[in-house]
């Protein structure tokens, strides 16, 4: 979702020299952005709200330094992540596993809405593109998300998931790869389960 | 990949269809390709896919996680209390304990009306102006004051007054209390009429007929901003903090404390500031650059350009005293004029449309004696087709 309205240019400058309504403004253009991402990498509820007022709250206080709008929401999923990161791993620790899980998975639910399309037509649509989703790594489907549905730059994703730009890049080429192999796989199974 | 298969398909097949999906979800090269060479194979298929497309843009979410309305604005509050309290605690360490907390308590109880005000401003006033419906005939016979979406306040007289007053709203004779208004309240004042509004503070604002003026109830502790299309003479009470901004469709002027005449019909096409005395700067939307006007000077605005000239200002307000002074003047804008002045429709041939003329007419008179006048001085004849129709033409 990205803005550039006059409107939203204008409230973006307002927001940067201490305007309440233009914070105000963008608190609640952001917070479902932000709310959506925090309960995808498996927070809980209450926690995500938390630590989103949290962040908020310091932003206020603080110089708001951000070269666009779209600098601003980077910061803001990135400033999520980092702290539901110290949150999770803290209390992966006093649940000593033993085993070095990766703190936060990133998942994603898929929702066809019920527009036109009838309700067996989306069963069907959801399940296709649930097993695409099921053939990817949580990382991948990280990545993803933050490039095509939350529009970020690679430079941008790079940062959040504290990787270099192109590792990011890769990530996404071998989504791709995955999916299209998979096809492949299906094909030779096919052949196989004929010539049998 | 066979292009065959998909020769009957429908836009719901391929939202089935997993390279299709892949292809929506990653954006890879490789398939944008490939869906390029599908459509030119099959020509037939451009509009299933593209069908498709758009489907899958308005109809497929992931993580669609959403906090409800009630939610949002319950953290809002939570969220301006946390805000107070930590700026409370910046700026003073001494209060008691026992006072803070009551003082918590009522800002907490204050919070609330005063948010949703401030969910209510964070709309643009241009954006709310221009985004109300428009089904407020200009033609209509009562000036109408709308306080709220389901209190609106009708005027019959032919120049109400509008003030905003610490108890209320008193329109001609009527008491509006500001519980019942809305942020935003609107003034239409149709042709044939006009009022006289005294903002909250303290701002006097002329409004000339067919005019549509959108302002806040109450004024931010910021700024002072109002919206205007048509014609108005305001005087801005000074307030340094505050600056003032009149927002019309074509330009916004921003003023400290001044006197000056706005005429911006959104169906003119020439837009035009007085000004009486101080300074205004305007910045036209056609333009980034301001500018700053000096009494007894006159901005145009047109589609793409302006010009400033030296004027006698004093005549360009004598509207607020049902006088109009005009020079050389097209027959047709002072036809116009006549027609929103008065309320009634006045169809001008063509052939003297362009016929500048200079004068000095009393609005005070009766239509039928002005449009002698003008047809004695002007060599023209006038007609009137019904009540509220005339026709003016050249006299052989």
């Amino acid at each position: 979702m990205n803005v550039s309205t006059s409107d939203h240019i204008i409230l973006f400058t307002r927001f940067k020299e201490g305007d309440d309504h233009a914070f105000s403004f963008f608190y609640e253009f952001y917070i479902n952005d932000l709310y959506a991402y925090g309960i995808s990498l498996g927070g809980e509820k209450e926690v995500v709200k938390d630590v989103v007022q949290d962040i908020f709250l310091n932003m206020y206080f603080e110089e708001k330094d951000f070269v666009s709008i779209d600098h601003l929401k980077y910061f803001l999923l990135k400033s999520l992540k980092n702290r539901l990161y110290n949150i999770y791993k803290s209390k992966a620790v006093s649940t000593t596993t033993g085993i070095s899980e990766e703190v936060l998975s990133f998942s994603i639910t898929t929702t066809v809405l019920d527009q036109i399309i009838d309700e067996e037509e989306r069963t069907l649509i959801k399940q296709q593109i649930d097993d695409l989703l099921s053939k990817l790594t949580s990382r991948q489907k990280e990545a993803i998300y933050l490039r095509f549905m939350q529009e970020l730059e690679y430079e941008e994703i790079a940062e959040i998931m504290n990787i270099t730009q192109h590792a990011a890049r890769k990530l996404i080429s071998r989504s791709l790869k995955r999916l299209k192999e998979d096809e492949h796989l299906l094909l030779i199974c096919l052949f196989m389960v004929i010539f049998h | 990949m066979q292009i065959e298969k998909y020769k009957n398909y429908t836009a719901t097949d391929f939202l089935k269809d997993k390279d299709f999906l892949r292809w929506q979800l990653l954006c890879g090269e490789e398939d944008t390709l490939f869906w390029n060479d599908v459509v030119e194979k099959y020509p037939v298929l451009r509009l299933p896919v593209e069908e498709a497309v758009t489907l899958y843009k308005e109809s497929i979410r992931f993580n669609d996680f959403s906090m409800s309305h009630s939610e949002i604005s319950e953290s809002a509050v939570s969220l301006q209390n946390q805000i107070r309290h930590k700026k409370k605690k910046r700026a003073s360490k001494r209060i008691a304990l026992a006072i803070s907390a009551v003082a918590a308590s009522i800002a907490i109880i204050l919070s609330l009306p005063l948010l949703f005000n401030k969910n209510d401003h964070v709309q643009d006033i241009s954006t709310f102006a221009q985004a109300l419906p428009d089904n407020n005939n200009l033609y209509s016979s009562d000036t109408k004051l709308i306080v709220s979406e389901n209190n609106t306040v009708v005027l019959n007289s032919s120049e109400s007054s509008i003030q905003y007053e610490e108890e209320g709203i008193k329109a001609d004779d009527n008491l509006i209390l500001k519980e019942e208004s809305a942020s935003y309240n609107q003034l239409i004042t149709p042709y044939g009429k006009r009022s006289v509004i005294t903002f909250s503070d303290g701002t006097k604002a002329w409004v000339n007929a067919g005019s549509r003026l959108v302002y806040p109830s109450e004024f931010d502790k910021r700024k002072r901003e109002i919206y205007v299309d048509g014609e108005i003479y305001i005087e801005v009470s000074e307030d340094k903090k505050r600056p003032f901004v009149i927002k019309t469709r074509q330009m916004n002027i921003e003023v400290l404390g001044t006197k000056f005449n706005v005429s911006a019909y959104e169906a003119d096409k020439v837009n035009s500031v007085v000004l009486l005395s101080g300074s205004v700067s305007i910045s036209p939307n056609t333009s980034n650059k301001n500018i700053i006007l000096k009494p007894d000077q006159k901005y145009s605005g047109f589609e793409d350009s302006h010009t400033i000239e030296n004027v006698d200002a004093d005549i360009y307000i004598l509207w607020t005293q049902r006088l109009y002074q005009f020079e050389s003047e097209k027959l047709a804008n002072i036809v116009t004029r006549l027609e929103r002045y008065y309320g009634i429709r006045i169809e001008c041939d063509a052939a003297i449309a362009g016929l500048k003329c200079s004068g000095k007419l009393d609005l005070k008179d009766d239509m039928n004696k002005l449009l002698e006048e003008l047809s004695r001085a002007l060599h023209v004849t006038y007609l009137q087709n019904s009540d509220v129709s005339y026709m003016i033409n050249a006299r052989y």
